[in-house]
């Protein structure tokens, strides 16, 4: 399809949603109702080209910059049958096909995900068409189950991940900037999982103690339909990728069951929960198996991809201090045995990055299958969130003012842990890692403009980190978010290290319509 | 290849033909005309389920003449075009507020009095604990044996001279007849622009549950013995639209008037409850023209606000404000209105003594928008009507009201539930309002809810 002839398809569509902007709404009929959207979102670079795209390059050696690193369009339904009004079942079904990809790379890249195995299919090499969600609810006065493919999430952080760690993450775009709800809504970000989910409403109630609720949760593992799938990182050669393209590995998926529960509640003024999570490492960690010549990449890296078990402890708690301060305090915690990588079994540091044909370094494997390394870890956030009203701006709406303090501690020595490097998350272990983060956001014109700006800055590394945009509310039915993703900081040339600095050539403007219905 | 442009087409003609089903599904629905439910048919017919203590069974028409020079009659209409004659007088029927809106289009519609009544088991509640209720020293409602309210109007009987008059007035209006329980299953919440275009529309529902202050429904006066802190819990969720779909909040009311609300609400694109700070309650709700704190024409902790009884006037007010009211879920749920759907077109009607109350807050932290509220409090069924707010300047800046219309016909419609057309607020600075619309036929009162329901649970389970 040439340019002209999907700008005039786009404007057509445009066209359709203001004609019928101001009188569509969601489907209800009786027990059945339908809602749903169609989505547009660009992303256009304003930053480097992505120098882990290593092919590509113009006759001075630089690399060429990808700039409409996203043109996705998305439609997505939700079906929902209520039986009676304690049985219903759910459902979520997403299509999208993305023309940003990359097209002067040796290879077909599909920006959008791939690894929806049998629930997220691809048709021919763009659209991909799937279930997102499906599950089933039975609910009574003090139990309530949900069975079926669904996302949970724990804890009471902003953009930055602690308990909320039932459901991995789809990073395969703008999988570096994980900070909802400014670029894409986690529901979407998340991938459901199949699982079973009960909860368990205390009929005991007091004075101090309201709300008592026990959570109870069960993934069947390698089971019919269902499979260990980890975080799903960006294609080698996509725009968002984030490691260096030498890599071909295999993903060790694990068979074994994972459960968690959650007690939570409210006594006074705080309300609290107290969790615990059996799982499998998501992030996945690296085994080099060999080092061989390739093509046109000079040299692959043999790799496998382990996911070891891990315990996850934790507890959350808020309070609300709505007359004195008008404040909600917010603090989670998390405490992990949590699996590193050594130096023996991945560092690509070593390897180099061959020039030509010369100079490949081939290692053998040093470490046996599932020797890591584990060292004791918290994680730990602290955050307040403050509606104030600023009258010179808006009399009639507060601007959201938040904050947090969020705290990575390894609390075990680290020294002989691999620190420098790439791992599979794109994160070499850092014994302490502290950030802050300051976001805002407010309403005009009965907020139908909404501009919102989150900022972090990790303190360790001198990196910041700035998401900014609007939301126009056009009508009920059309929404138009603009905004732009900003990296800066100390040290832009250490690939080894994750830091916001790194990412500068993610920098970007971005886009989104939605005609919702 | 082939499927793909397979799917192309496909994706296309579903796409095309579900918003013509979305778009079609609205222009079919009923007007309010074409269900006809007058809204004082049920009191009518079952007198003997209703106690009218307290107010006149009947006020001649000539009593608004009276009270108006002879300027406003029963029967007449005030609008833009004939005010001008009236403003002294409208005025003192109404506020300064009324007066505003009705030079900027607003028309009133003066129709004869009705008695409002209440319930005849919750009047019986009244007359039960009569004499009981005394205010404590920290601003609290108790019984005289140190227990929260045990239900029913606390203070029937308000003496104009009584420094406590306008806290005792409010306190009954905190206490007015609401049932036990109650749901709208649809409230349609709209922003109207200064041309009277509607901009954006919210659709929600809304249940509640009385702990404590029972008077109809077993167990009473409260729910649980262990539980006796909360007045009510309350669960809002909206349905539309889709972007805010699966959006609740829930909301823990405390008995203790200087303690302020929990707050909890459900974000279905975080799949997470968060807890909301309930301090800033003059924030505007979801960006509309009200806030959480004008709700009811005020709604805070009474103890964080002074309460002065500035009079007791015979006022114009929008009891039983609209002839006719929508039974069919399918109907459109509008009522008269001008300048586009900016101002209600409702009925006015006189009341013997409203209670006028002058309210502010004790400190700028409790309320940083307001500098005071000028509200009512109906003697006799305690509901308000009305309510103008003044910016930090003291210039007037918003009028809220409520819209009564009646109680259901006993038929289509529930017998023990009073019904409001409108919760309306209008922003003369901005020259902008927000009516809320409630569907009736799902509005019901003493439904037998339990408080499991009013939970985490619930939110989540509802908002997907």
């Amino acid at each position: 399809m040439g340019g002209k002839t999907r700008i005039l398809i786009g404007l057509i569509g445009l066209f359709m949603m203001l004609v019928w902007g101001g009188s569509a709404w969601a489907l209800d009929y009786g027990n059945f109702s339908v809602s749903g959207w169609v989505r547009n979102q660009i992303a256009y670079n304003v930053g480097h080209a992505n120098p882990n795209n290593i092919l590509g390059e113009s006759a001075d050696g630089e690399r060429d910059r990808i700039n409409t690193k996203m043109f996705k369009t998305a439609v997505q339904l939700k079906p929902q049958y209520n039986f009676t009004d304690n049985i219903s079942v759910f459902a979520r079904f997403l299509a999208a096909i993305d023309r940003g990809t990359e097209t002067d790379y040796p290879v077909d890249v599909d920006i959008f995900p791939k690894s929806y195995d049998g629930d997220l299919m691809l048709t021919g090499d763009e659209w991909a068409i799937g279930l997102k969600e499906l599950y089933m609810d039975f609910d009574t006065q003090y139990v309530w189950l949900r069975m079926g493919k669904q996302q949970v999430s724990w804890g009471q952080s902003d953009g930055l991940r602690l308990l909320d760690i039932i459901n991995p993450l789809d990073k395969t775009w703008h999988g570096i900037s994980l900070n909802e709800p400014y670029l894409d809504a986690f529901d979407n970000l998340r991938e459901s999982l199949w699982m079973a989910r009960l909860t368990i409403k205390s009929p005991w109630e007091t004075d101090n103690l309201n709300d008592v609720q026990l959570e109870l949760l069960w993934l069947p593992g390698d089971f019919v339909g269902s499979e260990f799938v980890g975080h799903i990182n960006p294609a080698h050669g996509s725009p968002y990728n984030f490691e260096p393209d030498v890599f071909n590995s295999e993903n060790v998926t694990p068979g074994g069951q994972e459960w968690g529960a959650r007690l939570m509640g409210k006594y006074r003024g705080l309300e609290w929960s107290l969790n615990y999570f059996r799982h499998y490492e998501d992030d996945g960690l690296y085994k080099l198996l060999a080092v061989t010549p390739h093509a046109w990449k000079g040299v692959e890296v043999q790799t496998r991809t382990y996911h070891p078990r891990v315990d996850s402890y934790g507890c959350s708690a808020t309070y609300d201090d709505a007359l004195n301060t008008k404040a909600v305090y917010r603090m989670e915690f998390l405490y992990q045995d949590r699996p590193y990588e050594s130096p023996g079994l991945y560092d690509v540091s070593a390897l180099g990055i061959p020039d030509g044909a010369g100079g490949i370094v081939t290692l053998a494997p040093t470490v046996a299958a599932g020797d890591f390394e584990r060292r004791k870890t918290i994680k730990a956030l602290l955050g307040i969130d403050r509606p104030t009203f600023v009258p010179f701006i808006n009399p009639n709406r507060t601007v959201s003012l938040g904050f947090q303090l969020y705290v990575v501690q390894v609390v075990e020595d680290a020294s002989d842990l691999k620190k420098d490097g790439l791992t599979l998350n794109g994160s070499p272990v850092r014994e302490n890692e502290t950030m802050v983060s300051f976001s805002a956001n407010t309403g005009f014109m009965q907020d139908r403009i909404n501009p919102q700006i989150l900022y972090i800055y990790d303190i360790g590394r001198k990196g910041h980190y700035l998401q900014a945009g609007t939301e126009f509310r056009i009508t009920d039915n059309i929404l138009w978010y603009v905004g732009a993703t900003l990296y800066d900081g100390k040290d832009s040339s250490n690939a080894a290290n994750d830091d916001f600095a790194y990412f500068e050539w993610a920098d970007e403007i971005q886009s989104r319509i939605t005609f919702q219905f | 290849m082939r499927f793909k442009k397979k799917m192309m087409t496909w994706t296309v003609l579903t796409g095309a033909l579900l918003l013509l089903i979305a778009g079609v599904s609205p222009v079919m629905a009923l007007t309010d005309q074409q269900a006809k439910v007058p809204g004082y048919y049920g009191i009518e017919q079952n007198t003997d389920k209703f106690d009218f203590t307290g107010m006149p069974m009947k006020i001649p028409n000539s009593e608004v003449e009276k009270l108006s020079n002879g300027k406003i009659k029963v029967g007449m209409v005030i609008n833009k075009n004939n005010v001008a004659g009236l403003k002294d007088e409208l005025i003192k029927l109404t506020s300064p507020g009324v007066y505003n809106m009705v030079t900027k289009g607003m028309e009133m519609v003066i129709a004869e009095y009705k008695p409002w009544p209440v319930p005849k088991a919750f009047g019986a509640v009244t007359k039960a604990n009569a004499g009981q209720a005394v205010i404590t020293a920290d601003g609290n409602l108790k019984t005289k044996s140190g227990k929260w309210w045990i239900g029913g109007i606390p203070f029937f009987t308000v003496d104009e001279k009584d420094p406590q008059a306008g806290v005792k007035a409010w306190y009954n209006q905190i206490n007015t007849y609401d049932g036990d329980d109650f749901t709208h299953d649809w409230v349609s919440m709209f922003f109207i622009g200064s041309k009277g275009q509607r901009e954006r529309t919210v659709e929600m529902s809304w249940d509640r549950i009385f702990l404590t202050s029972r008077e109809i429904l077993p167990p009473k006066p409260s729910y649980d013995p262990k539980v006796e802190d909360i007045f009510f819990k309350e669960l809002v969720y909206v349905q539309s639209p889709a972007d805010l779909q699966g959006f609740g909040n829930l909301t823990y009311r405390y008995n203790d008037q200087n303690k302020s609300d929990d707050s909890f609400a459900y974000i279905p694109a975080m799949r997470r409850v968060r807890r909301l700070t309930s301090g800033q309650r003059f924030d505007a709700f979801v960006g509309c023209d009200s806030a959480i704190g004008d709700f009811r024409t005020l709604d805070v902790p009474l103890a964080r606000w002074n309460w002065k009884l500035i009079d007791v006037q015979p006022k114009l007010t929008t009891l039983f404000s609209t002839d006719y009211i929508t039974e069919n879920k399918k109907a459109q749920r509008r009522h008269p209105t001008t300048v586009g759907e900016k101002f209600p077109r409702m009925n006015w009607r006189l009341w013997p003594n409203v209670y006028v109350i002058e309210a502010t807050p004790k400190t700028r932290n409790d309320c940083p928008v307001y500098s005071k509220k000028v509200l009512w409090s109906m003697g006799g069924n305690w509901k308000s009507g009305l309510a103008d707010a003044y910016d930090l300047q003291g210039k007037l800046w918003k009028t809220t009201q409520n819209y009564f219309y009646g109680y259901g016909d006993g038929k289509v419609l529930d017998l023990m539930a009073h019904y409001e057309t409108d919760f309306y607020t209008y922003d003369h600075q901005a020259d902008h309002a927000s009516p809320w619309h409630i569907d009736f036929p799902h509005r019901k009162f003493n439904v037998g809810f339990t408080p499991e329901r009013f939970s985490t649970k619930y939110l989540q389970r509802y908002g997907h």
